[in-house]
């Protein structure tokens, strides 16, 4: 990891009150996210993984502690940090070219800069005979490929992903998993991925970072070597699937000793 | 108007047509061109109403374009103006407290209790009329456009917000589009209302229109033409209804409505 890290927490803590009962979220959360990395955050469920990334898209404030991003304390959602939800946030009322293009329509860009963006995102991502589709008419796996899409043209310095694939069946999840890695091939932007499925984000990730369960901390870093290239067969692989057993021994502790 | 009345036609099926072919035997029957069991003076028989289309002439055109444009400007402006201000109490907290306790306790309030007023201040003039129309159609869509507004999913204003969209193209792009299906029921509610609102509002005095001549055929003591106004209400209401769900199914297309 060379110079300053693009995307930090500093110490964070998030306590929520939710019916007069006090929820501690997230507990000295510390993390550096540098340029062009794809790291992924994964932990059990209601860990705080999806608040760690609400704070870094500016949709949620900490308790205590600073997020910053390129050195500048984040203030309020803005398209340096785009975000591709879990849920189906297409808006269903704009074609799919319109959806992609509304990030960069949004920031200003001339009409020509947009739909060289439209084209090389719907290119990039398969969608070029689904443009003028509406998006009611695709399945869950098209209309979660229009959402990447978009989110890459809006231009973001770091992609956001909370879960993207959390509701889809397990082919189609592999099968996008592989097609975000090749997509990293073309376009290397860092990206900060959430994720409560160990083998999504060993395949994914360049780091892994393991959450402990609520309050959520970091319990471990780990860095997967396995290469810019990740095929389906990387799944089987002896490196791989034992580095897969060894992280979820390790999850398993840190569940008991909570 | 032709393609809508087709509308209204093509969607009758063969049970609707018995419906209301019963109806009109039943009447028939009823009548004093039937079996004279109701007197013509009670509830007129089919022959007089027929007679009353002629005798009426252009003056069924000319009433209901008047009645038709009252309805179309208090439809209009009333749904524009409550828009703006229902979109005004969501999106900025002072306009929102300020006029919330106003129009929460105005919006119960009867418009038609109003009428003594309005013709004490514009006689039987046009803008007394207009405005009981436009007041009514005004509260009721205020509170639903609220409604929807508050109700437009979270998830996609923050996805707006991420990809960079301001305040304003968040309140364009996403919040107008996304209450229009929301906003059909309230609307089809409106053009009933209005029709109420429009007799209500020519009963309480006009030159013109379907109420006044209503109103007018009671004094000659004509209960044909009362019947004969009744008629025209019912057929205006259905094809302005109609109009307007062909005009929301358009602007809804991407919802598969």
């Amino acid at each position: 990891m060379v110079g300053a890290p693009i995307l930090s927490f500093k110490d964070v803590n998030v306590q929520f009150s939710a019916e007069g009962a006090l929820t501690h979220a997230l507990s000295e959360f510390n993390l550096d996210i540098y340029a062009n990395e794809f790291i992924c955050l994964v932990g059990q469920s209601g860990c705080g993984k999806s608040t760690a990334l609400n704070l870094a898209a500016g949709l949620l404030t900490p308790t205590s502690g600073e997020v910053y991003m390129d050195g500048q304390i984040i203030n309020g959602p803005d398209s340096t940090r785009a975000v591709v939800f879990q849920n189906d946030a297409v808006f269903p009322w704009m074609r799919v070219e319109q959806n992609i293009g509304f990030g960069p329509k949004s920031q200003g860009k001339s009409n020509a800069e947009v739909s060289d963006l439209v084209n090389q995102y719907l290119q990039l991502t398969g969608l070029q005979e689904f443009r003028h589709a509406w998006p009611m008419t695709l399945s869950g796996g098209m209309r979660k490929r229009v959402d990447l899409a978009r989110a890459y043209a809006a231009d973001p310095k770091i992609l956001l992903m909370d879960e993207p694939f959390g509701a889809l069946d397990f082919l189609l999840k592999e099968n996008l998993q592989e097609q975000l890695r090749k997509l990293r091939g073309i376009d290397k932007r860092t990206i900060f991925f959430i994720t409560h499925d160990l083998e999504e984000a060993l395949f994914l990730g360049d780091r892994v970072v393991v959450m402990t369960p609520r309050p959520g901390t970091i319990a471990k870093i780990v860095e997967c070597d396995f290469g810019e290239e990740r095929t389906s067969a990387l799944r089987t692989s002896s490196s791989f699937v034992s580095l897969r057993r060894e992280l979820r021994e390790f999850i398993g502790k840190i569940g008991e000793s909570k | 108007m032709k393609k809508a009345l087709a509308q209204i036609f093509s969607r009758i099926k063969p049970l609707g047509i018995l419906a209301v072919s019963l109806t009109m035997i039943f009447w028939y029957l009823l009548s004093v061109d039937g079996l004279g069991v109701i007197s013509a003076i009670k509830f007129p028989p089919p022959s007089q109403v027929i007679d009353a289309v002629e005798v009426l002439g252009v003056k069924i055109g000319t009433d209901a374009l008047a009645t038709l444009s009252r309805v179309l400007f208090g439809l209009i402006v009333g749904t524009v103006l409550g828009s703006i201000v229902g979109a005004l109490i969501v999106f900025s907290r002072r306009i929102g407290e300020f006029l919330h306790p106003l129009i929460e306790s105005a919006r119960p309030v009867p418009v038609i209790a109003m009428i003594p007023f309005f013709l004490m201040w514009f006689g039987i003039e046009e803008p007394g009329k207009l405005l009981l129309i436009t007041l009514g159609v005004f509260m009721l869509i205020v509170v639903n456009v609220e409604e929807s507004i508050k109700n437009v999913p979270r998830i996609y204003i923050d996805a707006a917000k991420t990809l960079g969209a301001s305040k304003s193209q968040i309140q364009r792009r996403i919040i107008l589009p996304s209450i229009i299906p929301n906003m059909i029921g309230p609307l089809r509610v409106a053009v009933a209302l209005t029709f109420t609102l429009v007799v209500a509002a020519e009963f309480m005095g006009a030159q013109s229109g379907i109420g006044y001549r209503i109103l007018e055929a009671r004094r000659l003591f004509n209960p044909q033409v009362i019947l004969l106004g009744i008629f025209q209400l019912g057929i205006l209401a259905a094809l302005m209804d109609t109009l307007l769900q062909k005009l929301m199914k358009r602007l809804t297309k991407w919802s598969g409505r």
